[in-house]
């Protein structure tokens, strides 16, 4: 099965230097406003997409963070300190074969020459997606996902997912030729837009999602928009699906909430779990890896791990 | 209220303090409200499920083995200090060795008569604990009580004998204080003539609280005398009151803090 065991990365964006290591089936990238930890999903989608591939709906991962920075993802911001005269270089390790990226020259290195012998590698790499919390009001998902989803017959089990996460009794949903995605109910229905934005959401990133296998979902933020009881129920959701379809996750935080539930489902899920907390000091990065146990008891003692800063 | 630990403060990463049970952390928690502790300290909280000086290991290994620094406050109960130490270094090693990623102790030192630091290292980071024995072996008062199993409580007796803060805290005045010494000291007699041993400060308090009927639990009744001596008594007092476990806490800290 493959996974991103580990990044390096060296003078990109605000991180002049740094190493997380051992990453697991669910990592939780926790930490203060500017700690790195969208740069670190930034850097992974960039070594990942100098494999060619974009994300289910066909949106080049560049492309994304580009969009969220407003600006190049190859340009001079992206560079520490915008110091053009020093490379960036990332370093990724899959499955046991590392994959680099130099800017510039933008090229792509592997341990393994050419990079295509490795069939899964190529699967893990050109499949990676990214859902950020804008992509829950992104009607492409439903006009580019839904022929797959159904003829996969994943429409079910995102009908049971909607039920179980929102208590809801929802008995089919259907795209209709114009593009209207319907929620339908016993004797009405509903555009999903109509929906409230935390199902909206939900049932956009497990349609996402259902799309993957065998590769990595990042999640930025997935606690927008949901209650911290519904949070608990689509973590579950997201979790079981991951296991099912042996999609690794890297989620991106602020909450403690998000923390427990993503805890709590992958325990449930039988997923190896991972918080890193990250803390970026004059641009060196520092990741402190936190198995679920030691998450509990400090937080039991009175320990916030998003707070770890404050101890260390 | 001044702050006593104001001056040996030079970093600014919180501390941690340790505890065995409920009665510490209350007494813990009034100190550090009434500025006898350090700003950049903080009383952790237990787990309900990992009681006593076993459970604490338990709870501190994690905040160490992320590079935390901790103070563990240990009752020497019938100990001597270099078993006591022993205890902690072999439980602490154990928990240690039981995180991820494993962590060991790699330094040791014998600080002062009751205090000693462990660093405690893994691949990640370190941290650092002091272990603090808390009791009162030398107290004369404490030995002609004929105590020989020393925790907190000697110091939570050492006030409530305090005639200044028995009459001013209105748990207890209602029963004038020469009274209830001399039927404290009776209940005691008595059990001991009975072959009914009273070894620690703890029985002393419960029929402390007997006497002046005192209802709620004894860590309750801990924090309000704690609080109650804090708000009668001047901060010179309450350092003598308080010694040497508040002497303690100040070198530790300063140790951790370097």
């Amino acid at each position: 099965m493959a996974r991103l065991k580990s990044i390096k990365i060296q003078r990109f964006r605000g991180i002049r230097e740094g190493v997380i290591r051992d990453f697991a089936d669910v990592n939780l990238l926790i930490g203060r406003n500017n700690s790195g930890k969208s740069t670190v999903a930034e850097a992974i989608s960039l070594v990942c997409s100098q494999f060619g591939g974009g994300d289910p709906i066909g949106r080049q991962l560049h492309g994304l963070w580009a969009e969220i920075r407003r600006t190049s993802p190859f340009g001079q911001e992206a560079f520490y300190k915008q110091d053009q005269t020093q490379p960036i270089h990332i370093t990724v390790d899959i499955g046991g074969v590392t994959v680099s990226l130099d800017m510039p020259p933008q090229a792509i290195k592997s341990t393994e020459t050419p990079v295509i012998r490795k069939p899964w590698l190529t699967e893990f790499a050109n499949h990676v997606a990214v859902f950020r919390p804008i992509d829950g009001f992104d009607q492409q998902i439903e006009n580019k996902l839904w022929p797959q989803i159904l003829t996969k017959r994943a429409d079910k089990s995102l009908v049971r997912a909607l039920n179980e996460v929102f208590g809801l009794k929802v008995e089919q949903l259907q795209l209709l030729p114009n593009n209207r995605f319907l929620v339908l109910f016993t004797d009405f229905s509903i555009p999903l837009d109509v929906q409230g934005d935390g199902a909206r959401a939900a049932l956009r990133c497990l349609m996402m999602l259902s799309s993957l296998q065998g590769t990595l979902f990042i999640l930025e933020e997935p606690e927008s928009h949901q209650h911290p009881g519904s949070l608990d129920r689509f973590a579950a959701a997201i979790c079981r699906q991951a296991k099912e379809q042996d999609v690794q996750l890297l989620i991106c935080t602020q909450s403690i909430e998000c923390v427990r539930a993503f805890l709590k489902a992958s325990k449930e899920a039988t997923s190896e779990a991972a918080v890193f907390h990250l803390k970026l000091d004059d641009g060196l990065l520092d990741a402190t890896r936190l198995t679920p146990d030691a998450v509990e008891t400090l937080q039991a003692t009175g320990v916030d791990v998003r707070l770890l800063e404050l101890y260390a | 209220m001044t702050c006593a630990f104001s001056s040996f403060m030079p970093d600014s990463k919180r501390i941690r303090l340790y505890y065995e049970g409920d009665d510490d952390r209350n007494v813990l928690e009034q100190m550090k409200g009434g500025g006898l502790l350090a700003g950049n300290v903080e009383v952790a909280k237990r787990r309900k499920d990992c009681p006593g000086r076993e459970g604490m290991v338990q709870d501190l290994a994690p905040f160490v083995g992320i590079g935390g620094r901790a103070v563990a406050l240990t009752d020497l109960d019938g100990n001597i200090i270099e078993s006591l130490t022993k205890w902690f270094q072999n439980t602490l090693q154990a928990a240690l060795a039981k995180e991820e990623p494993p962590g060991t102790i790699n330094a040791q030192e014998r600080i002062s008569d009751r205090i000693s630091t462990f660093a405690c290292t893994s691949d990640q980071h370190t941290g650092h604990v002091a272990l603090i024995a808390v009791g009162l072996p030398e107290d004369e008062e404490i030995k002609s009580s004929q105590i020989d199993r020393f925790a907190i409580d000697d110091y939570l007796l050492r006030l409530a004998r305090d005639p200044q803060i028995y009459e001013s805290n209105p748990d207890l005045c209602s029963v004038p204080y020469a009274g209830c010494m001399k039927k404290l000291m009776e209940m005691v007699q008595l059990l001991r003539q009975n072959d009914i041993p009273i070894r620690n400060s703890k029985r002393y308090l419960h029929f402390l609280r007997a006497i002046t009927n005192f209802r709620p639990s004894s860590a309750e009744f801990a924090g309000r005398l704690v609080g109650k001596a804090i708000d009668s008594t001047g901060q010179g007092r309450l350092r003598e009151l308080f010694s040497p476990l508040l002497e303690d806490l100040q070198i530790a800290i300063k140790q951790l803090s370097s």
